[in-house]
């Protein structure tokens, strides 16, 4: 486990607990007891996350050329190793719900989320990377500490994003002066409290200033670039009025070519509203 | 120079005379390049035709000045105020800022969700 950043944030208890369902997943795929039909029975139990689950394994995002019409199936087209990170993506929207403190509406939160996770696993995909989910993942919750700033920190909260939408500043430049540590840190201490794996902690810790990342430099940097894209074409909504920072340092690590940004872009509108039905929607038949 | 009602004037078309409200109140003066929200306006204020530049019988020639490239400058004028806090001119900010503008352009005529 590596060490959280800030003090201030090792109280672990204070990020919201997980729905039931989430840890029994968990525990099921933890425990090497569980088999692929026990961990495929603990998610039809709960019809809501096994449509989304269908939903998910039918949509653009995995591209698979036949109906999943089973549990069981779309487990496997997911992958048991991602299986625990859907679950639990699926239910933070439910859970880091719009709040006075960050009253940015959770629809146009997450859509920015799904974005840049979407942009970051499409450059990964393009470069044929393996396990190109984490990226999607670390895009999904790159932004997760600005809700969490506003249940944790209220006071603090309500003047970081008053701050950010009358200045000429960036959130986490404003939450950094508010409260020494930015809404990333926030976040992957969060990730870190729910178990996620270090890798997509790192990549969420170090989003904005990947050159300060030790380790998954390419991998910070597809979220960092994903993220600059996302804001430009202002999908969805962040809480940022203004495009973040571009690192020059962060392109040259992701060894992309520039001429393919246009087929990124493309299919990434051509995905967005698919995979939001899924993530967002209140309520979703499965195909 | 033809006289169109507001309903009929395109985004692109330029006002030949001064236009003004029925408080005579001045709104546009001529010569100026009309979009979307420049006709909203018109409308809005009851102006019920305007003179516009261009030939009499050329209804069919003033789609010349391609609505598209006046919705291309009001999305750089807003991806402009959205950049204000890049400092990189890196070739790929500028490739990246050229998509948004395109891609503002286009929704502007089909608006996405509200973001």
């Amino acid at each position: 486990m590596i060490s959280l950043l800030n003090p201030v944030l090792e109280d672990a208890d204070k990020f919201p607990p997980l729905p039931a369902l989430v840890l029994a997943i968990e525990d099921a795929v933890d425990s090497p007891e569980s088999s692929f039909e026990d961990i495929a029975r603990i998610v039809e139990s709960d019809a809501d996350l096994a449509s989304r689950f269908l939903a998910l394994a039918n949509s653009c995002f995995y591209n698979y050329p036949i109906t999943i019409a089973s549990i069981p199936d779309a487990l496997s087209v997911i992958g048991l190793r991602n299986t625990r990170n859907v679950s639990l993506s699926l239910s933070l929207p439910r859970v880091l719900k719009q709040t006075p403190e960050f009253p940015v509406p959770t629809d146009q939160f997450w859509r920015h989320n799904i974005a840049v996770g979407l942009c970051a696993r499409l450059i990964a995909l393009e470069s044929r990377d393996a396990n190109t989910e984490r990226h999607f993942f670390a895009g999904f919750l790159h932004k997760i500490g600005r809700p969490l700033i506003a249940n944790l920190f209220p006071e603090e909260a309500k003047d970081i994003y008053r701050r950010t939408q009358k200045k000429e500043i960036h959130y986490q430049q404003a939450a950094h002066s508010a409260l020494g540590f930015d809404d990333a840190e926030v976040g992957a201490a969060a990730l870190q409290h729910w178990r996620f794996p270090e890798n997509i902690v790192t990549l969420v810790r170090h989003h904005n200033k990947p050159v300060l990342a030790r380790n998954h430099l390419r991998g910070v940097s597809l979220v960092h670039i994903a993220n600059f894209i996302v804001s430009a074409l202002d999908l969805g909504e962040s809480g940022d009025r203004f495009v973040p920072e571009f690192s020059e340092a962060a392109w040259g690590y992701s060894n992309f070519d520039e001429s393919k940004l246009s087929t990124i872009v493309a299919e990434l509108l051509r995905q967005l509203d698919s995979v939001c039905h899924v993530f967002l929607s209140p309520k979703i038949e499965s195909r | 120079m033809p006289n169109r009602s507001p309903h009929e004037v395109k985004a692109g078309d330029i006002l030949a005379d001064d236009v003004f409200n029925l408080d005579a109140r001045l709104l546009f003066p001529a010569g100026t390049k009309l979009n979307e929200k420049k006709i909203e306006i018109l409308m809005m204020w009851g102006v019920e035709s305007v003179n516009v530049e261009g030939l009499a019988d050329s209804a069919e020639s003033i789609p010349v000045k391609n609505p598209s490239n006046i919705a291309k400058q009001d999305a750089e004028l807003q991806i402009q105020k959205r950049f204000k806090l890049v400092k990189s001119s890196h070739p790929v900010v500028v490739a990246v800022r050229e998509i948004a503008v395109l891609e503002s352009a286009k929704s502007s005529d089909h608006p996405l969700p509200q973001s």
